[in-house]
């Protein structure tokens, strides 16, 4: 990491703390900071066990999701708009978000999933998401061009969209397709615990291959010529990182469906405030991602009080002014 | 000329893209340590003869090839892209620029070939770095990003990644693009000193004259004419070639064309 690097994510892990912090204060019981640092330093043992329990059981937990999540979706972003070569590609643009919609609509339309030990939602929606990717990569061949790759996901989405919209609307009864839709909107609400690890673990993969990779990543920048002329063997590189933003999107979406606009800005701003190389950028995504996120759900827990707005709408409504705003700048020329 | 002295070689190397014969039967020598120009009217072949050379397109892979290409005596399609990146730097005649990254990581990248996987850059590809962008004259724009450059300064900046690459052998398409005079002659004044395997696809002839050792001259996919460039480079042969008429005269013991 580059030293001038290095600071902005210092300031950036500091504002991430405090963002945590004020977040697990937020929600329909507002608890006072003050009270959320005495559970943390204590090991949330508290006079009010109640407060406790809300601030354990249910907003850390929560929080800590938002923040994986956030990271998550932010470097799966990064790592779609370098393998399409395309500013506007963000987690979805290969189809994981709609493969997944499917799978988890249909579950829920036919029932599905309250079977499998309540994970039924989880595994449909993991499932599409696998078949949208594994066919994206299967009609990309060999070929090595980013711009087919695209289209073909834009394909693949557009077939499983109407299977969505199929499903809902052959749908029984109301209460499966609000069910539907809940879902499709990407919420935090009901995060528990046990999918803490999941996430963390996708997280941690993620991470690692994009450091690891990180040179090959900025070569792959340079398109497939140049990168063949470098040596490096970029339809290789390009179905694995395809693969490893797909699996990261897909656990992401699995859990909380389809949170919008966090993929496609934080690459953006990341861009704006550290260097542009994969080295930099992987840390710099990972924190800003992380603190937009944990922003955005506190804000959908606390801002129509006791009502929650489901994340998808808000990071919607937050995100796409600064991304209008980021290419208003960009493309000033 | 002996034989271990030809670094790379075609024999009867054809290409034919839907119908099109766009290379046919070209036989081409390239001596070790000479620059060798390419030289040709337009789509007369020379970026595609240059492309077998650079192992863009291979014999057999790509489609609509025949014929053979040797490098150092073996066929280079044996030789692995990775290997023969370690061996050769390419400047294509269209580069991708990555807009937002600054000059140095952009220079820093032509190190990449002799990276172990997962290897990190180390102090010495730092060095190299350095030393390639003082060579073509970028110093001073390291650290500047690449979407704010001029057209023949991003032409310098990659001339630096393809220094920096420290090969024996250089393939140059065209680079001379965008440079204004001073900096043409600065590259080719560079590239006369340095002990290296040049081959460079050329349009300026009277550089040709003067700063290379052997010319393969193209036309119609063919090889029109192939030697020493004095040999070469004569008013009768470049006439049927370019089609039009050219006036050769010799000052102290350089030549000089005009048209």
């Amino acid at each position: 990491m580059r030293k001038s690097v290095f600071g902005i994510a210092v300031i950036l892990l500091i504002l991430l703390c405090i963002a945590l912090l004020l977040a697990m204060g937020a929600g329909s019981v507002m608890i006072p900071s003050e009270v959320v640092w005495q559970h943390v330093v204590n090991g949330f043992e508290g006079e009010n066990a109640q407060v406790s329990r809300i601030l354990f059981d249910i907003r850390l937990p929560r929080s800590l999701f938002a923040a994986m999540a956030g990271a998550a979706l932010g470097l799966t972003g990064l790592l779609m708009q370098t393998i399409s070569q395309n500013d506007l590609a963000d987690p979805y643009i290969l189809g994981v978000s709609s493969g997944a919609g499917a799978g988890a609509v249909i579950c829920i339309v036919t029932g599905l999933s309250t079977m499998l030990l309540g994970y039924g939602v989880y595994i449909g929606a993991f499932a599409g998401a696998a078949l949208a990717t594994v066919s994206v990569l299967l009609l990309s061949g060999r070929n090595d061009n980013p711009l087919r790759l695209v289209l073909m996901g834009i394909g693949v989405s557009a077939i499983f969209s109407a299977l969505t919209m199929f499903a809902i609307y052959a749908a029984k009864d109301e209460a499966q397709v609000r069910s539907a839709m809940f879902w499709l909107l990407g919420s935090l609400t009901g995060i528990q615990w046990k999918v803490v690890p999941v996430m963390m673990i996708s997280l941690a993969v993620l991470m690692l291959f994009c450091w690891l990779y990180r040179h090959e990543l900025d070569i792959m920048l340079l398109g497939s010529e140049e990168a063949r002329s470098l040596g490096m063997s970029y339809k290789r590189l390009q179905r694995l990182s395809v693969v490893m933003a797909s699996v990261s999107a897909a656990v992401v979406t699995s859990i909380a469906g389809v949170i919008g606009f966090v993929g496609l800005i934080v690459p953006h701003m990341a861009r704006r405030i550290g260097r542009p190389d994969h080295a930099s950028m992987l840390w710099i995504t990972v924190l800003l991602g992380a603190l937009v996120m944990v922003v955005a759900d506190a804000l959908a827990r606390s801002l129509f009080r006791p009502e929650e707005l489901p994340i998808g709408i808000l990071t919607s409504f937050l995100g796409a002014p600064v991304f209008l705003w980021i290419i208003w700048r960009q493309y000033a020329r | 000329m002996h034989a271990k002295d030809i670094l790379l070689e075609t024999r009867n190397l054809s290409l034919n893209i839907g119908g099109k014969d766009v290379l046919r039967e070209v036989s081409a020598r390239f001596s070790e340590n000479q620059i060798t120009a390419i030289i040709g009217p337009n789509g007369s072949g020379k970026s595609t003869l240059l492309s077998f050379l650079t192992r863009k397109r291979v014999v057999g892979e790509t489609g609509g090839t025949s014929g053979e290409v040797f490098f150092r005596g073996n066929p280079l399609a044996d030789v692995s892209s990775q290997k023969f990146a370690r061996e050769a730097a390419v400047l294509p005649q269209f580069h991708h620029t990555i807009l937002d990254f600054y000059v140095e990581d952009i220079v820093l990248m032509g190190r990449f070939p002799f990276k172990e996987k997962f290897q990190d850059y180390t102090n010495e590809d730092r060095e190299k770095t350095r030393m390639a962008m003082e060579k073509a004259g970028v110093s001073h724009l390291a650290l500047r990003k690449a979407g704010g450059l001029s057209g023949g300064e991003l032409q310098r900046v990659m001339i630096a990644r393809t220094l920096a690459q420290d090969t024996d052998l250089l393939f140059l398409d065209e680079p001379t693009n965008h440079l204004d005079v001073k900096h043409k002659l600065a590259l080719m004044h560079l590239l006369r000193g340095c002990d290296k395997t040049v081959v460079a696809v050329l349009h300026d002839l009277s550089l040709v004259a003067q700063y290379t050792d052997y010319v393969v001259a193209m036309k119609e996919g063919k090889v029109f004419a192939t030697g020493k460039t004095e040999e070469v480079l004569k008013p009768d042969i470049l006439e049927e070639i370019f089609e039009v008429p050219f006036l050769r005269f010799e000052h102290e013991g350089k030549i000089y064309l005009n048209y």
